[in-house]
């Protein structure tokens, strides 16, 4: 679905800018390479400055990357121009960190839900709109009556659901999750994480999801992929690396996990105890 | 409320001003010169605020004033933001060279003392209110443009921003869809703001008498007259000073009001 091969960023350093000079360029990513197959769900973990927010970026095209490939469904991606991404975007979608601001403060929840779909003419009657819409909230556990709302009226989780309801409204293949749950309660941070799965099954999506909380990653992703400093120190599955890491930098990050020995299924555990209460 | 009845109030005025004017503001009587306001003993109720050097009715005057400042306040703003907030926004949104060449245009523009340059803009376009509108639009719409620019940027760096860029939305689309709504509060409070410089500065050029034709009633022009006598009547500057203060009072309530009014994310 998603291979990288060479992955290099750079951006210009503004701070260290001098006079009318251009800018030094800082390297943020390094010689990067990986695939994500079809339906699969990646972790990327590493410390905060690791590079990880800027990969997600750069895999949406946010950032055009200095060197190396991303191909998408085997069609390069790297350096297409933003009309010959823009049929492609529908089908790469990114949940985003901090939804306070990932949601147009001054759009109502509904409009911002569907407005992906309004881009794409895949509706134009307004009226059918708010149907859908209302539809899509249902279906990340939110009340449908939200969809008037503007996104200060709505608490931290709320937001996060909606920031996932705009991202799968167009039903893409491929999700970028970037610390979507790093914001919220433990609590909440459940609930989201029970959803995505939720969402994943159902929608068949491929997911790379990625956190700096390595708890978080084990109960959702089938691989892991451990960054720093902008390059990929290890990866492997998930039962690999949390059982046998190789490189010490993702030894100290697991001896980090807070509860070390929390069992690896957590999240089925409470799925399990809601089936039954339900 | 007290904004948007202040407003209401000068509109009503203005649109009325000649039916409501109980004198023709251009009309003399020199046997009527220096009547004192209605209160002070002595006063003639035909003319309620007194009458000038010339027994022009007070009054008809800062009525028939009330116009040009209206006028000057609401044009002069609105096209100054408009210019303004067009080049703020692209010199925000596309940033690079675009960015640098308008802020040194700005930083040079601001280099000029205002005053000056208006009147010497006046003086080169030669007097009357188009030429006072051009004044303020060619000197003010940097104000504009440095506070746009700015939030611009701001909300650039917003999410939301990329989040339209996922979605395949154009960059026409992302800044006049996504951007604009969101500093529009902003461009409202600057807005109100401005038309009261507005009616400073036309009050400034009235004073030096560049602004309409000299003997037609601005509120500047009175201040100017009533300069002269301000010993043996004082009311003759009082009360257009007292109509500037509450004009510009008046629009920045209207855009603190505008604001909470219109704005979802302020009305809580």
């Amino acid at each position: 679905m998603l291979e990288v091969t060479g992955l290099e960023l750079a951006l210009p350093d503004l701070s260290a800018k001098r006079g009318f000079a251009r800018a030094p360029l800082v390297s943020i990513l390094r010689n990067l390479s990986f695939c994500v197959n079809q339906g699969e769900s990646v972790g990327v973990v590493g410390q905060s400055g690791s590079g990880k927010t800027s990969l997600g970026r750069t895999l949406m095209r946010l950032n055009e990357p200095t060197s190396g490939r991303i191909v998408f469904d085997g069609v390069d991606i790297s350096h297409l121009q933003e009309a010959e991404l823009r049929p492609l975007r529908r089908r790469f979608q990114m949940i985003f960190q901090d939804p306070q601001s990932s949601l147009n403060p001054r759009r109502r929840i509904g409009q911002s839900i569907i407005q992906p779909l309004m881009a794409y003419g895949m509706l134009t009657n307004p009226q059918q709109g708010w149907q859908r819409s209302e539809e899509l909230l249902e279906r990340v556990g939110l009340e449908p009556m939200l969809s008037r709302r503007y996104p200060h009226e709505l608490s931290g989780g709320q937001r996060q659901r909606v920031g996932i309801a705009r991202a799968i409204s167009l039903e893409p293949e491929f999700v970028v999750a970037d610390e979507i749950v790093s914001g919220l309660d433990v609590s909440s941070q459940a609930q989201i994480l029970r959803l995505l799965r939720r969402l994943q099954s159902e929608l068949g999506l491929t997911l790379v999801f990625i956190s700096h909380d390595l708890s978080v990653v084990r109960a959702v992703c089938d691989r892991v992929i451990v960054m720093s400093h902008g390059e990929i120190v290890e990866s492997g599955s998930c039962a690999e690396v949390f059982s046998h890491a190789n490189h010490w930098y993702t030894r100290e990050l697991i001896s980090a996990i807070p509860l070390p020995d929390v069992d690896e299924k957590w999240l089925n555990d409470i799925d399990a105890q809601d089936n039954k209460v339900g | 409320m007290l904004g948007l009845g202040v407003f209401l109030l000068m509109a009503l005025t203005a649109m009325t001003g000649s039916w409501l004017a109980p004198h023709d503001p251009l009309e003399q009587d020199l046997l009527n010169s220096f009547l004192p306001p209605f209160w002070v003993a002595g006063a003639d109720p035909a003319f309620l605020l007194g009458t000038d050097n010339l027994g022009r009715d007070v009054l008809s005057r800062l009525i028939y004033g009330t116009r040009v400042a209206l006028m000057v306040a609401v044009i002069a703003a609105t096209l100054t933001g408009m210019l303004g907030t067009t080049v703020g926004l692209l010199a925000g949104f596309f940033g690079g060279w675009v960015d640098t060449l308008v802020s040194r245009m700005v930083d040079i523009w601001m280099a000029f003392p205002a005053v000056l340059l208006s009147i010497v803009l006046v003086a080169v376009i030669g007097a009357g209110l188009h030429a006072v509108i051009i004044a303020i639009i060619v000197i003010d719409w940097t104000r504009f443009c440095r506070v746009v620019r700015a939030e611009t940027m701001v909300q650039c760096q917003q999410d939301y921003v990329a989040s339209a860029v996922t979605i395949g939305l154009s960059r026409r689309r992302r800044l006049f869809v996504e951007i604009l709504p969101n500093i529009l509060p902003l461009l409202i409070s600057l807005l109100t703001l401005e038309m009261g410089i507005a009616v400073v500065v036309e009050a400034i050029l009235s004073y030096v008498g560049l602004s309409v034709a000299s003997d037609a009633a601005t509120w500047g022009g009175l201040i100017q007259e009533g300069r002269l006598y301000v010993n043996q009547a004082p009311w003759l500057m009082v009360f257009p000073i007292a109509c500037i203060i509450v004009a510009v009072l008046g629009f920045n309530a209207l855009g603190d009001g505008l604001r909470s009014a219109f704005d979802p994310v302020l009305r809580r």
